[in-house]
């Protein structure tokens, strides 16, 4: 924020209502392309997902966007969003709810990775690559504590409850797709062996290559704990916490990006047919719902086995072959906003891609449902919202009453 | 979409000349970025750091060893 004053650039601070958010925005008329500026690191190794890199991306483009307007004349609004909290804490999704891409006309941000290690020594980056979702919940379960020698038969045993959930889960992942992924912890699951538990936990993420198939897989997760808890005869509590949507990226977009990079001299892979799935999530798959999004990943030469989320590769965003990869990755992110708010054309090919995969979605999941995954929940109102996605079947239990 | 379209080369030019004549203050924005990072989100916002040097850079060249392990902002 202190650089966009010194560039005599107006800011807000803490934007709707999100403390560690910010907002700046240039222009009037025309549409308007938000470039989100996310920012997070991960506990004990620092800047390893190049945040760092991300959020001067997207500040870059932000600058540069406003130059070609200036020089232009021309209608058109361009906004720089702090986006925190990527790293599992659902920034954007708080923004959604809170209504930061209203009346946005298209999104837009870069993702540094090592693309060199996963896909060959040639490979700049991926430019068109869909993410999974996940999703985050914990499940308590409460019982009833007795002596577990003297009186047993007076608990109710909620690590029983568990117990038949996780076996439950383990049972389903027969039927589960290739790309489902579920897995979990016991949090809590009692204190002492002579005393039957009477308060157990579980935290679980899910994650699937739809949001529809999110939808579901996480039903059924939550179905599997349900039946722990009919037939332990204890009560259950979901929280739901945040969750990612799968990344589908704009195709138009992502060809545009992809022919912009190719002119400044880096030839970026973008394949549009879906031939890998990546196995992270990030919450600009979330606004990806809202408005049309691109989300390429760059390469910034971190080196043999240094993945995002390594020591490696938190030392390689420092770099200043990555800094100079980021710039150049900056001009490409303006160069599509100017695009976007410039050409009609354009504009109304990205809109119609965006329309007509909402279409689609439309047959298999509702827009509440949706909605209901793309947002995160405030923590005071969670036992508002907290039956996010129902079990198939209605709880019986009493804990929400 | 038809063919797509190449801006003009004005436009090429004003994008970059934009992003170096900042290139300085955005390394700077780039090397210091702060994070506050509320946990949770809604919590209070507290600027996080990681102090301490990493020593696990055993393999990396010396010059981003220094600049690793001055202090890194989480």
């Amino acid at each position: 924020m202190t650089l966009l004053r010194d560039l005599n650039l107006e800011v807000t601070p803490h934007a709707y209502g999100v403390a560690t958010s910010f907002e700046a925005e240039y222009g009037s008329g025309g549409r308007l392309v938000v470039f989100n500026a996310e920012y997070d690191a991960l506990p004990g190794i620092g800047h390893a997902c190049g945040h760092n890199l991300i959020a001067t991306a997207s500040f870059a483009a932000y600058i540069a966007t406003i130059a070609a307007l200036k020089q232009s004349g021309r209608p058109g609004r361009v906004r720089l969003l702090g986006t925190p909290a990527e790293e599992g804490g659902g920034g954007k999704a708080l923004l959604i709810s809170h209504g930061a891409y209203k009346d946005v006309d298209a999104c837009i941000m870069a993702h540094p990775t090592n693309t060199k290690d996963e896909f060959g020594p040639e490979n700049e980056g991926i430019v068109y690559r869909p993410h999974v979702g996940t999703s985050m919940f914990n499940i308590s379960f409460k019982g009833s504590p007795s002596h577990a020698a003297a009186s047993p038969w007076n608990g109710v045993n909620a690590l029983d409850a568990i117990v038949l959930g996780y076996n439950a889960v383990s049972m389903f992942r027969q039927q589960m797709l290739p790309t489902d992924r579920v897995h979990g912890i016991i949090l809590e699951s009692g204190e002492k062996s002579n005393i039957i538990p009477h308060k157990a936990s579980v935290a679980y993420c899910i994650r699937a290559a739809t949001i529809e198939r999110m939808a579901t897989l996480k039903a059924r997760v939550i179905d599997c704990f349900q039946a722990g808890a009919v037939a332990s005869g204890c009560d259950m509590k979901i929280e739901h916490l945040a969750s990612y949507a799968p990344l589908s990226p704009n195709k138009v977009m992502s060809q545009l990006f992809t022919k912009s990079m190719a002119a400044r001299g880096v030839q970026m892979d973008c394949d549009l047919r879906i031939k890998d799935v990546c196995p992270g999530a990030t919450d600009q798959g979330n606004v990806g719902y809202v408005v049309p999004v691109i989300h390429p990943t760059y390469d910034i030469d971190s080196g043999q086995g240094n993945t995002n989320h390594t020591y490696g590769f938190t030392a390689a965003a420092r770099s200043d072959k990555a800094f100079n990869r980021t710039l150049l990755v900056a001009e490409s992110l303006a160069e599509l906003a100017w695009t976007i708010l410039d050409d009609d054309e354009v504009f109304t090919s990205v809109k119609t891609e965006f329309d007509m995969d909402v279409i689609q979605r439309r047959k298999l999941i509702s827009e509440e449902d949706e909605y209901k995954l793309i947002t995160a929940f405030d923590p005071a109102d969670v036992k508002n919202k907290a039956q996010g996605i129902r079990p198939a079947f209605k709880c019986v239990c009493k804990h929400d009453e | 979409m038809g063919s797509i379209p190449t801006p003009s080369t004005e436009t090429f030019d004003t994008l970059k000349i934009a992003i170096n004549d900042t290139a300085p203050q955005l390394r700077k924005l780039s090397d210091d970025v702060r994070v506050y990072l509320p946990r949770p989100l809604t919590g209070p916002a507290t600027e996080l750091y990681l102090t301490k040097p990493y020593r696990r850079f055993m393999t990396t060249p010396s010059s981003i060893m220094r600049s690793t392990t001055r202090t890194m902002l989480l």
